[in-house]
């Protein structure tokens, strides 16, 4: 038969047709257009080809997962639980982020062949259907195999909704572990299973609406790849440039800090707060962002030249943006480079080298990506020169404004009357009363003679940092040590909508320097300081637990065994404790100006290189705290970790401690002392301590 | 029908179509030609909405094609370039197409695959050229298309399977209406099996007409008026050996001589013909059919210049 009869003879019996609906419409009106939104042949067939690859995702979560917790033992599981459910997980953290990456490129990994970008334009559905349908199809995919983790982990949790919106504890560290904590039973329940879920399900569309952009930006897997790369680190990565590069070159700004990290990305958001609800403000970011992304890829997506099908770069706006960002990059990154490998290390970082190793970086970086942009070798054409000029403009601006201090910042203290309280860690020298008991500790000032002091002091920093300036570079500064000097400014900005602001610097000075410095000392003596520095500002005559004799290494009668000296002949009560403390800061706030040797504290080194001949005596006051392994609490004062425990003897459990040195002058404190009959056991049991710290 | 009016495009620049007009009628096969390059496939690539005209429009029965699913259902597109096709088998295939055409026939496709011995569960690249073509054909034709789209589609094919889709392609238009448009360069072929001819050069429409009105508008004479009396021998063509131009009244595309016989490529009608020999009275005259090809070398000659 021949094939003209066959039809003929289905003709006659035609079978149902796909969509007869669909079909008498269509044919009936041509100029409707019959288009959904989403196109279940693209959907179906999407999950067709790609299937095995969520189920190898599922795999790798179900493996990192419940697999692995139900090999651990017993007594680990809580604690492989809590690290799973704050995503400190590996596997988990490799799925949300090579996941998303990987089916967003293969979903639009046709845009690379004009041949199949053509073929599936032609197709019945509109450009926005197909988008979506693709979009749709790959998220599905990605998402289904977090959902089955979920159930799988149903059983692991108890039932209820309490820890769904826990925050993380004060002691946390990476991903909002508590890791000095014991679990005993798991604290999970079904509430920390949705917290997880949702907080993950948004890093998860984050990610991968970047990767999608990414994908239809480029029409090129290989590039999709590095540019999906790109979108997602690149916040992060200005953020932290430029802070860095503001860092390097502008005397006195703060260091970069990781505190705005979970704004930048949601693998910082759970580095820092694990999948706990603590910034939602910032998770609301990352929805909206996702959905931006998603529209405006649909919205490129619309306008796709088939002709540029296969191209590295679908869009020649965009080519311009990857390129001068990859060269923006590699610039930064080999000027950092060449900084950190100058072996000669002058008091500041040499711009010059930075420019050097800039210039070289970024023309690199320009090269290679445009060769990898025009997939050829041969780029060294008008259009690559003006773009290059356009790199050159950009990078020019960008390096003026973080090298150079253009708006005066580094100069700039604010003026007296517009400051209204300043705060400043002042305790990283070994200074009396306390040493380094509360090194890192911010002391806030707010009467007028200590913020006056502490603006002279500021300035003097900045003149003496200027004076360096017109030193030989390569001479050393001859300096044993440096000390971080960071001051925060509050002041009355007089705005109507924001009636306070802050100007906040940081230093790293010379030790040398602040003790030798009229205002460093004058500061150290104002009232307003010592009366911040109190022990009741401080930590609080009310949790005062005991007090013993102490040395300056953080050593105390626990650590050494001293001759004629028991071990419970030199403890005394939370009484006795806070009525000491109460007159050490009477006598403290009436001492008279104090020179900067008097306020040294003996270093217990062998050759005491700064004898204060006032020096009478070192106690050691123990902080009631109702945790056995020594975690501190929330005590005014004490926000940082303490620099010194005492060692346990025996079964003497772990103590958060303090130093406080007495000097002769401190009278009041003295006679209560001999009063007591304490006075002599401790004056000898100091001096035994201290000649004990520097037999070590 | 598929009309276009007006219709330019530009790449980079680069004016790649431009001002052109087609008319495509209904159930006719329409054939695209040109150089290389001379942008048949972005005419294609337009008529399938593809790609976006930058000016005019393309309406398939009043409506336009781009972004028009619906139109698009009834529309069959084969390119030049089928790696769309090749990590599929044909029954992947037509489990997807079944589902975006709602005119698909299972049954034609049977048929289709078994006249040309196709198998179903073979990748689409593993197969030869040919039977990719052929495949591709087969699931086409099961969609039930209204409009068939084809760029360069037997190009490189044996004329066995060529012979057996023009068979369906000719069968489909008389049968049910189906518009073909096809582009190749196989001018002899396209001349067998044509409806109309639009000739592109360049991105412009240098010939759009029906083929038979092409053809008998469009003659090759051998013309001669004997040896000048007294003239002498090295003088060639009849205007050196009268002194006048005697084919002033035709439309004349191309001429050259050979000893007394002038060779003429002319478009006139066969009255006008009539009315020169009768006017001239040659001594020879004689009328020798042009195919396609030597239609569209000359017309293209005559462009260029």
């Amino acid at each position: 038969m021949s094939i003209r009869r066959s039809y003929e003879v289905v003709a006659a019996n035609p079978p149902a047709a796909g969509n007869p609906a669909a079909a008498v419409a269509a044919r009936s009106d041509p100029k409707r257009s019959a288009g959904t939104l989403v196109s279940a042949a693209i959907v179906v067939e999407n999950f067709r080809r790609l299937w095995s690859l969520a189920l190898v995702g599922l795999a790798v979560l179900l493996v990192s997962g419940p697999i692995a917790l139900l090999l651990s033992s017993p007594g680990s599981r809580p604690g492989m639980l809590s690290t799973s459910l704050e995503n400190a997980n590996i596997g988990f953290v490799g799925y949300l982020i090579v996941f998303p990456m990987l089916i967003a490129v293969m979903l639009f990994r046709y845009l690379d062949s004009t041949g199949k970008t053509n073929t599936i334009h032609a197709l019945p559905i509109t450009r926005t259907a197909l988008f979506a349908s693709n979009m749709l199809s790959g998220l599905v995919l990605v998402i289904v195999p977090w959902l089955l983790l979920a159930l799988s982990l149903l059983p692991f949790v108890r039932f209820g909704l309490h820890d769904f919106m826990s925050h993380a504890t004060g002691n946390n560290g990476l991903f909002g572990i508590d890791y000095s904590s014991q679990p005993g039973a798991s604290p999970h329940d079904i509430g920390t299973l949705l917290r997880w879920l949702l907080v993950s399900v948004i890093v998860i569309a984050f990610v991968y609406a970047l990767c999608v952009l990414a994908s239809v930006i480029t029409g090129n897997a290989g590039i999709a790849f590095v540019v999906a790369i790109l979108l997602n680190i690149i916040a992060v990565a200005l953020y932290f440039i430029a802070a860095n590069m503001l860092r390097t070159f502008l005397f006195g700004f703060p260091r970069v800090n990781f505190d705005y990290a979970d704004w930048l990305h949601p693998i910082g958001y759970l580095v820092l707060n694990g999948t706990h609800l603590d910034n939602v403000g910032a998770l609301l970011v990352f929805l909206v962002v996702s959905v931006a992304a998603i529209i405006g890829a649909g919205m490129l997506y619309r306008s796709f030249r088939s002709e540029r099908a296969g191209d590295a770069v679908a869009f020649r706006g965009f080519e311009v943006g990857v390129s001068t960002l990859v060269a923006f990059l590699g610039m930064c990154l080999l000027g950092f480079v060449f900084i950190a490998i100058d072996s000669t290390q002058p008091p500041r970082p040499s711009r010059g080298l930075f420019l050097v190793g800039a210039v070289i970086g970024g023309s690199v970086c320009f090269v290679v990506i445009t060769m990898m942009l025009r997939k050829s070798t041969k780029i060294f054409t008008m259009l690559s020169l003006r773009r290059f000029g356009v790199f050159v403009v950009t990078a020019a601006l960008f390096l003026t404004m973080t090298t150079v201090d253009v708006t005066g910042y580094e100069q700039r203290i604010p003026s007296q009357a517009s400051v209204l309280s300043a705060t400043a860690n002042l305790a990283d020298l070994p200074m009396l009363p306390y040493d380094y008991s509360f090194q890192g500790r911010d002391i806030t000032l707010s009467d007028s003679e200590s913020i006056a002091q502490l603006r002279a002091l500021h300035g003097q920093i900045l003149k003496q940092r200027s004076q360096k300036t017109n030193e030989n570079s390569a001479k050393r500064v001859d300096s044993d040590w440096s000390v971080p000097l960071d001051i925060d400014y509050r002041l009355a900005s007089g705005f109507a909508l924001s009636p306070r602001s802050t100007l906040r610097r940081e230093y790293t000075v010379d030790g040398d320097f602040l003790l030798g410095s009229e205002h460093y000392v004058n500061l150290l003596n104002s009232r307003g300081y010592r009366q911040a520095n109190s022990i009741n500002r401080m930590v609080g005559y009310e949790n005062l637990k005991s007090f013993t004799v102490g040395g300056t290494m953080g050593d105390s009668i626990h650590t050494y065994s001293l001759d004629g000296i028991s071990y419970g002949e030199l403890d005394f009560d939370s009484k006795d404790a806070q009525t000491l403390a109460a007159l050490l800061d009477e006598d403290y706030e009436a001492l008279p100006a104090q020179s900067s040797a008097d306020m040294a504290v003996p270093d217990g080194s062998s050759t005491a290189k700064t004898a204060n001949r006032q020096y009478l005596l070192g106690l050691q006051f123990v902080i009631k705290n109702p945790h056995a392994d020594g975690r501190a609490n929330d005590i005014p004062g004490l926000a940082a970790e303490p620099t010194t425990r005492s060692s346990a003897i025996g079964d003497a459990p772990f103590e958060i401690v303090f130093y406080y040195g007495v000097t002769k002058q401190y009278s009041r404190s003295i006679a209560w002392l001999k009063a007591k009959g304490y006075y002599e056991r401790l004056v000898k049991a100091s001096d035994k301590l201290m000649d004990a710290e520097k037999a070590q | 029908m598929i009309e276009v009016k007006s219709v330019s495009k530009s790449f980079d620049g680069l004016r790649a179509i431009d001002n052109i007009d087609m008319t495509v009628n209904s159930g006719s096969i329409y054939g695209l030609v040109g150089t290389n390059g001379s942008g048949k496939t972005t005419i294609l690539n337009m008529l399938c909405g593809v790609t976006r005209q930058d000016t005019g429009t393309i309406m398939f029965d009043g409506a336009r094609v781009y972004e028009n699913p619906a139109i698009k259902q009834r529309l069959w597109y084969i390119p030049d370039d089928l790696a769309f096709y090749g990590p599929y088998t044909i029954n992947e295939l037509a489990r997807f197409f079944s589902r975006m055409f709602p005119h698909w026939n299972a049954a034609i496709l049977d048929v289709t695959l078994q006249h040309f011995q196709l198998d179903r569960d073979k990748r689409i690249s593993r197969m030869s050229k040919g039977m990719r073509k052929q495949a591709v054909f087969a699931l086409g034709f099961a969609t039930g298309p209204d409009y068939l789209i084809l760029d360069e589609p037997i190009d490189g094919l044996d004329p066995l399977v060529r012979q057996c889709i023009w068979e369906l392609i000719v069968d489909a238009s008389a049968d049910r209406g189906m518009t073909t448009v096809i582009s190749s360069h196989n001018l002899r072929e396209m001349e067998g099996f044509c409806d109309s001819i639009c000739a592109i050069n360049h991105g412009k429409v240098f010939i759009e007409r029906d083929l038979d009105d092409l053809k008998s508008d469009t003659h090759k004479l051998q013309v001669s008026f004997g040896s000048n009396v007294g003239g002498t021998a090295d003088k060639q063509g009849s205007a050196a050996r009268t002194g006048i131009d005697v084919y002033r009244d035709l439309n004349v595309l191309k001429q050259w001589s050979s000893g007394s016989v002038d060779f003429l490529i002319v478009r006139n009608s066969q009255q006008e013909l009539d009315r020169f020999v009768a006017t001239a009275k040659p001594v020879l005259f004689d009328r020798i059919p042009l195919t396609l090809e030597e239609i569209f070398i000359y017309e293209l000659d005559r462009g260029n210049k």
